[in-house]
């Protein structure tokens, strides 16, 4: 496995770059040459210099800086919403799945429900109601793209559960638990894995959208696609106030998406 | 010697179209016999295995009638009574070996679980265990084959290595459903010798084919089973010799390979 992905060039430029972005994410702190909240009105749209490599913003801000402490808020909130949506995908598509009946019957339904309404509508509608805030931004995106998650956990489950090694370990007396924890997940793990490293992606790519919206962050927080939404006022007189960060968004997405894919790759002929 | 294995009346159907898939069928089988079932494709004698088994889902079929395992009637018992017959006291083996284990993980991580699930035994004696009764079906690398994931062996080993894993908690009886039909000629016929022994160390074996060679070398009563409905039955002379039911004779005529029986 390990090695099938060192030797697929594409799983190790995504991976190369996932950590790259990662590392920058940790060490934001350390990388960023000033505070990326500090206002300097008498210091703004400076030219890239050696004391701001990118420039300054329409308040004087480092540009750098916050690119770089922007890389914390992308992944720092994609993240746990990835492992929500896993959690809460594995575990009711999984139980609908494998216990069928009512409970399933139910499960679908609720998800048909969900997915008549476009994940944007959802989150305009919640973060109307709760109002704005990350915490806010985080739960309203995954109450709109739980069900996504279930329904293609729950499809997995079903194709897997009527394999015939499912039926083997019936018959020598494993009981539920032991099948769908030992045998039926592992099996889905490498499958689950490409979908949700895909997921990433899209869940960077939704937050940004979200923030250039205004939805979920303050302008002073340097977010990503809050930095696209803040330099849209200046997009005639200094266009690299939203290139910048459109750049990010562009090299993590795709990060996550080439890894995503080229594990896809790597893992799909086996299951043939 | 009472029946170790009596199955009555037993009627399977699909609930949403109510049409019978099995139609009242009745036999027994004593420790130590060896019963063959035999019909063509879709006469409903695998049904009739997991049916047996417990393995058909409840709400998918409606099942009526009696399995009765040492005077208990297996279809009435709650799931955890009989999972914990599966494996120890009932066994199966299954049609295709080659999709019958778990395909990530190795060979003796299954045993293991499989023993452990039964059996208060430490994994490594768990190993040790399954290694042994490896050997004992005829794997000179018994530990190499314990290391190994499924598909970097062969089709008959995995069959022999099912039979060796349906025989290590000693169960009673043993379903055989189609267990050669999957397997190449030289293949069956070691899987053959293997039912051979276990009918020799005193197993009852269920033997669910559509082949009348196999019944020849193994069986010691055969019932014939068309569209659910037991056509004929009767030891494996009788239905050899004379065959009274027009399908039998069919069956017979059609088969190749008739009348060899090398173990009486």
């Amino acid at each position: 496995m390990l090695k099938k992905i060192f030797r697929n060039p594409q799983a190790v430029i995504g991976l190369v770059m996932i950590l790259f972005i990662t590392l920058i994410a940790l060490l934001a702190s350390v990388l960023a040459p000033h505070d990326p909240m500090a206002v300097n009105i008498s210091m703004k749209f400076l030219s890239p210099s050696s004391e701001y490599p990118l420039g300054t913003d329409q308040l004087g801000r480092c540009v750098l800086s916050r690119i770089i402490y922007g890389t914390r808020y992308s992944l720092g909130i994609a993240i746990p919403i990835l492992f929500f949506l896993a959690v809460i995908g594995t575990t009711l598509g999984t139980l609908g799945a494998w216990l069928g009946g009512w409970f399933d019957r139910r499960l679908t339904i609720i998800c048909n429900i969900f997915m008549a309404f476009p994940p944007l509508v959802v989150v305009l509608a919640l973060i109307g109601v709760l109002g704005q805030g990350i915490l806010n931004l985080i739960v309203a995106i995954i109450f709109s793209m739980w069900v996504w998650f279930v329904k293609v956990i729950r499809s997995y489950v079903l194709i897997e559960k009527n394999k015939d090694y499912v039926v083997a370990s019936e018959i020598v007396g494993c009981n539920s638990a032991q099948i769908l924890l030992r045998h039926i997940l592992p099996n889905l793990f490498p499958v689950m894995i490409v979908y949700f490293s895909t997921g990433v992606a899209s869940i960077i790519l939704m937050i940004s959208g979200y923030s250039f919206l205004g939805l979920g962050f303050g302008t002073d927080i340097p977010e990503w696609g809050a930095m696209l939404n803040a330099g849209k006022q200046c997009l005639y007189s200094k266009p690299m106030l939203i290139v910048y960060p459109g750049l990010c968004i562009l090299f993590t997405a795709s990060a996550f998406n080439l890894f995503g894919e080229a594990l896809r790759d790597i893992l799909s002929p086996e299951e043939v | 010697m009472d029946n170790l294995l009596e199955i009555q009346n037993l009627s399977i159907s699909l609930r949403q179209k109510n049409s019978p898939i099995v139609k009242g069928i009745s036999f027994s089988i004593r420790g130590g016999q060896v019963l063959g079932i035999i019909g063509e494709s879709g006469s409903g004698k695998s049904m009739t295995c997991r049916a047996i088994m417990s393995l058909l889902d409840m709400r998918r079929f409606t099942i009526s009638g009696k399995v009765i395992f040492h005077e208990k009637n297996l279809l009435a018992m709650p799931d955890k009574d009989v999972q914990k017959l599966l494996g120890t006291r009932l066994a199966m083996i299954m049609q295709n070996p080659m999709t019958a284990f778990d395909p990530i993980s190795k060979i003796g991580a299954q045993i293991v679980e499989t023993l452990r699930i039964h059996k208060r035994v430490s994994k490594r004696d768990a190993f040790e265990i399954g290694a042994h009764e490896l050997m004992k079906i005829g794997f000179a690398d018994a530990y190499r084959v314990m290391n190994s994931y499924p598909h970097e062996l062969s089709g008959g080993m995995l069959q022999r290595i099912m039979i060796a894993l349906s025989m290590i908690l000693s169960p009673e009886i043993i379903i055989a459903d189609e267990a050669t039909t999957a397997l190449d000629v030289h293949t069956q016929a070691i899987i053959l010798d293997e039912f051979l022994k276990m009918r020799n160390s005193g197993i009852a074996l269920v033997i669910v084919t559509h082949n009348f060679g196999v019944l020849a070398k193994l069986a010691d009563n055969v019932i014939v089973i068309k569209d659910g409905e037991v056509v004929e039955e009767g030891t494996v002379y009788q239905i050899f010799d004379s065959p009274q039911h027009s399908y039998t004779k069919e069956l017979l005529n059609a088969t190749v390979l008739r009348r060899e029986r090398i173990h009486a």
